[in-house]
């Protein structure tokens, strides 16, 4: 199991209702975490998750009825 | 609360109850639980690449495994007498086996919340239905788009009443009750994020609806479809029963397989419908909370660019593929265009099963287990209200509509 690191200590965190809590020294936490995981910070990837679902469908589709998607390709 | 964690590694310090306003202190000597390992609020984190990419290869092995699993049972078991049970056992069926599988096993090595950053249901979810739309022919969109537009409204107004007020009733803070009737009138996952945006839910409010959502949508997966066929629902009304009452978008594409090809595609037109009106919810629920509940002195009332903002774009995707579609196959002639329009099926459904194991790898009761009692009865109440008063209303919006 991969060692567990200190976490980057959020900024005013606790100002913010939605933001993640102020960390204790010695506490576990995220192991992976490099900044607050926050409400704004999930709807922002949320939304470029949807823009790059459009994107790479639709991109798909203009592949796929150019003809260029191999019939065997497809598992 | 609950004290332990399958992760530890990755647990985060124990804040106040999902369902209430308080800030309690943890308790002297209790262990750090992990209320955020759904992938849903770990977005903004950075899990390395070497854990990104592990992730993936988890993700990929399994949907594969699945696919194989889908075409090589009903062989290994054809002349046995469970030949005609494999045949009938569909893709979502291994996909979500196999992804709680792989759950399972990751959770007691202690590596699913390390890898979870590669379980992107959403992504996959929404990719597949771009790519449906463009097998779904535009005339079925026109028509259907009638009653889908009505029964969403419908349904996202008595939905959303039922479930605030019965959260009043139980003495559920505004934010929950906010989140969980987003949640189970609109579109889940996706209904959540943006409500939590509009209220200033906490973090952990925002990751207890997602993990309500799914705890509802996996039985609703296999529970619908079988109710669809018990209660002899044509495959419109069906679609569209399924499409209006599951809450995530993933869960009612693969309940919607499971009820047959014409039913997807009603599904994935009613629930696409749905998820378009996620803005209007916001920007009322904006306007609420910052003028009835916290009574922010000067505040200023919601703009209206937010309704784009907030405006799911794969909707405009999958509608845009169906037109393409439609005017590429016109124009060659659809038995020309067939070998192309079954490569883009099959690759939607590649999309889909990856999307599904997600569903079962993302799976986490940790932080349902957290918020007591009254919650889980409002969701599940208002779960079933959905399912009654969806029924009606798919039954007499959709009762004409030809596939």
């Amino acid at each position: 199991m991969p060692a567990r690191e200190n976490p980057v200590p959020p900024t005013r965190a606790e100002d913010s209702p939605t933001a993640t809590p102020p960390v204790d020294p010695g506490e576990p936490t995220v192991a992976t975490a490099t900044r607050p995981v926050t409400v704004d910070a999930v709807r922002r990837v949320h939304v470029s998750e949807d823009w790059l679902a459009t994107v790479v469908g639709l991109a798909v589709v203009a592949v796929g009825l150019l003809g260029l998607i191999p019939e065997g390709l497809v598992p | 609360m609950s004290g332990t964690t399958p992760d530890a590694g990755t647990a985060v310090r124990p804040e106040a109850s999902v369902g209430d306003t308080r800030s309690p202190e943890a308790p002297a000597g209790e262990a750090p639980r992990a209320t955020l390992e759904d992938s849903v609020v770990q977005d903004g984190r950075s899990p390395g690449a070497l854990y990104l990419v592990a992730g993936f290869v988890v993700l990929l092995g399994l949907a594969w495994s699945a696919r194989f699993l889908e075409q090589s049972v009903p062989e290994w078991l054809a002349d046995t007498p469970l030949g005609s049970v494999a045949k009938s056992v569909e893709y979502p069926v291994y996909a979500i086996a196999l992804g709680l599988l792989g759950n399972a096993v990751l959770s007691v090595t202690g590596l699913r919340s390390r890898l979870a950053a590669a379980f992107r249901t959403e992504f996959f979810i929404k990719t597949g239905l771009v790519l449906l739309g463009a097998t779904v022919n535009l005339s079925l969109v026109v028509s259907a788009a009638g009653p889908a537009i009505a029964q969403a409204v419908l349904l996202i107004t008595l939905v959303f009443g039922f479930t605030w007020w019965l959260g009043g009733r139980l003495g559920i803070d505004d934010r929950l009750r906010a989140l969980l009737a987003s949640a189970v009138s609109i579109c889940g996952v996706s209904a959540a994020i943006s409500a939590a945006g509009a209220v200033q839910a906490k973090k952990e409010q925002l990751a207890y609806a997602a993990s309500l959502v799914i705890l509802f949508a996996l039985p609703s997966i296999f529970v619908l479809p079988a109710l669809a066929e018990a209660l002899g629902l044509s495959p419109a009304v069906a679609g569209a029963w399924i499409g209006g009452n599951i809450d995530t978008t993933a869960a009612v594409t693969a309940a919607g397989a499971l009820a047959g090809d014409e039913a997807l595609q009603v599904a994935a037109i009613v629930k696409t419908t749905q998820n378009a009106l996620i803005g209007v919810v916001a920007i009322a629920l904006t306007a609420w909370f910052a003028f009835r509940v916290d009574r922010v002195a000067g505040a200023a009332a919601p703009r209206w660019s937010e309704l784009w903002t907030r405006f799911p774009k794969f909707v405009l995707g999958f509608l845009l593929a169906s037109v393409v579609a439609t005017i590429y196959v016109s124009s060659v002639g659809a038995d020309a265009a067939a070998p192309d329009i079954a490569i883009l099926k099959s690759l939607s459904t590649v999309f889909f099963i990856v999307a599904f194991v997600s569903i079962g790898l993302e799976f986490n009761v940790t932080a349902v287990r957290e918020a007591g009692w009254k919650p889980v009865v409002v969701f599940g109440s208002a779960a079933v209200f959905n399912l009654v008063v969806g029924l009606a209303l798919a039954s007499v919006l959709f009762a004409n509509l030809e596939i």
